[in-house]
């Protein structure tokens, strides 16, 4: 908080580490994969996610056969600590107003935070392009769930000014700027399962939807009557 | 882009990612518009945050996104497939569904897709078939999609849980069991024993296929092919066994009330012990 109150921007930086505190955490994915979120713990469906996936895998060009099993991915693994929870890894990221990377998809899933706060960390910014340029999360800040708050005021602290409004602060929390690299965001990881109980709220943007997207949409709402859906347009 | 990127590139459609693997294969330059364009990850990054990722080769930016739209089709039919099956899905909802797939259906490739998954593994018990076969009555594709998922029920049943008995064995001579899984199912092994092995001789005549497949051979062991296909010929009820069958599932259910309504079928002549080939009528 010193580079804040050394530049008369303390208020601001209290107001705003209050701001996080109640902070969620949101991932954005298209219809598709929201369906799959949800359907994937029914037996129906599990099964044959699982033998597409194979099937995927199994169908390289000529002449490249990939060693899937051999790709460990080396940022989880310096996360986790070893490869074998890699796949229940979920990732999202912090928001003040339910609203987050929406370039990602068109459907915006806020989750339970009573159902993640025990299972969740935060990090600071892309863990997976942060790690490919730098090789080591050494230099980075992360926190528990708890803790949250700290680390949004350790991220931003420098870009409070005192003319910093309460209406400023989902946009200085995310900022995207079109370089992954360059991003400023709070990844949250959450270990575990990511099932439709998780989902606290969905917003979604039907603007560009076929109706592909939007029977799948009527299918989630029927398969899941208590989840909030709210619709709108962009 | 400023990478060097190998021919080769990720795609993940649920996700629609998208991103060129570099040219030593370990890194993917992402193209995606939700990533951020040529910003780079490790593969295994990539592996871990897209389990559909798929490996496709391609020379521009405009192939690779045209196989990522391929791919999306195909990712969307299976679960129109799927949800038919479903019965906390309205039925009006699943005829709109059943509508949308007949449409999907006019291509080949993804008729091959979904019988490629669908028949490699049966249906759970929670699978509303008589309802999937009420919503789509008036599509015929459709229709006969399900037709070939409902009808080659026990057949299916049969391969998987031959193939699912070798698992120990396979794992014994330290051989990945879930790989070997996925090479039979994109090289279409299950649905070709499923819906074209109506006897003794066309099992030998598929066998000889598969096994002189290159494709396949470079990717599956021959001797657990043949042996795979040995067990199937001595499992199944082909030939002389359709009558055993058929008393099977009188024992089992003498009045006929697991029966579900049938629709009208496509092809009026008999088939044998239900096993139902059907190609995706294009004609329709």
């Amino acid at each position: 908080m010193n580079n804040a109150k050394l530049r008369g921007a303390e208020a601001a930086a209290r107001l705003f580490a209050v701001a996080c505190q109640s902070s969620v955490a949101v991932f954005a994915c298209p219809v598709l994969k929201l369906h799959r979120a949800i359907a994937s713990t029914t037996d129906i469906f599990e099964t044959y996610y699982d033998l597409e996936r194979l099937k995927l895998r199994a169908d390289t060009p000529a002449n490249e056969p990939f060693d899937w099993a051999r790709l460990r991915p080396q940022a989880e693994i310096e996360l986790l600590g070893d490869h074998h929870n890699i796949d229940k890894l979920h990732y999202a990221c912090l928001s003040i107003d339910g609203h987050g990377l929406e370039s990602y998809g068109d459907c915006i899933v806020q989750l339970a935070t009573d159902m993640i706060s025990h299972r969740a960390s935060c990090f600071e910014g892309n863990t997976a392009v942060l790690f490919k340029k730098n090789h080591t999360f050494e230099k980075f800040l992360r926190s528990g769930w708890a803790e949250r708050h700290k680390l949004c005021i350790s991220m931003v602290e420098e870009r409070l000014d005192p003319a910093c409004k309460e209406s400023d602060f989902p946009g200085t929390l995310i900022q995207i700027v079109g370089d992954p690299v360059q991003d400023k965001f709070v990844e949250v990881h959450v270990y575990g399962p990511m099932t439709a109980r998780t989902f606290g709220v969905v917003r979604v943007n039907i603007s560009k939807h076929r109706k592909k997207e939007r029977l799948l949409l009527q299918a989630i709402r029927e398969k899941q009557p208590s989840l909030p859906i709210e619709e709108f347009k962009s | 882009m400023s990478h060097h990127h190998s021919p080769l590139a990720l795609i993940a459609p649920v996700d629609r990612v998208v991103g060129w693997v570099t040219e030593d294969g370990s890194d993917v330059a992402l193209l995606s518009p939700g990533e951020g364009n040529g910003s780079v990850v490790s593969v295994g990054a990539f592996l871990s945050r897209y389990p559909d990722a798929q490996l496709v080769a391609g020379r521009t930016e405009n192939d690779v996104l045209e196989q990522l739209e391929v791919a999306e089709e195909n990712s969307f039919a299976l679960e129109f497939a799927l949800l038919l099956f479903d019965q906390q899905v309205g039925t009006n909802t699943r005829c709109e569904i059943s509508a949308e797939l007949n449409a999907l259906l006019e291509s080949q490739e993804i008729w091959d897709y979904l019988l490629d998954i669908l028949l490699s593994a049966p249906l759970p018990k929670s699978a509303d078939t008589a309802g999937a076969r009420k919503a789509c009555l008036t599509h015929q594709r459709t229709s006969a999609l399900v037709s070939s998922i409902v009808d080659n029920a026990d057949r299916v049943t049969l391969t998987w849980s031959t193939w699912r008995g070798m698992r120990m064995n396979l794992m014994a001579q330290s051989q990945d069991y879930q790989t070997l899984t996925g090479h039979l199912i994109n090289c279409s092994v299950f649905r070709k024993v499923v819906l074209e092995a109506r006897d003794k001789t066309q099992l030998d005549m598929i066998r000889q296929q598969l096994i002189s497949d290159r494709h396949l051979n470079a990717r599956c062991d021959s001797q657990i092919l043949s042996t795979f296909l040995s067990a199937v010929r001595r499992d199944l009820p082909l030939g002389k066994s359709q009558t055993k069958l058929r008393s099977q599932k009188h024992r089992d259910d003498p009045e006929g009330t697991n029966n579900a309504p049938q629709p009208a079928r496509r092809n009026a002549e008999p088939r044998n012990w239900g096993c139902a080939e059907i190609r995706c009528p294009n004609s329709l």
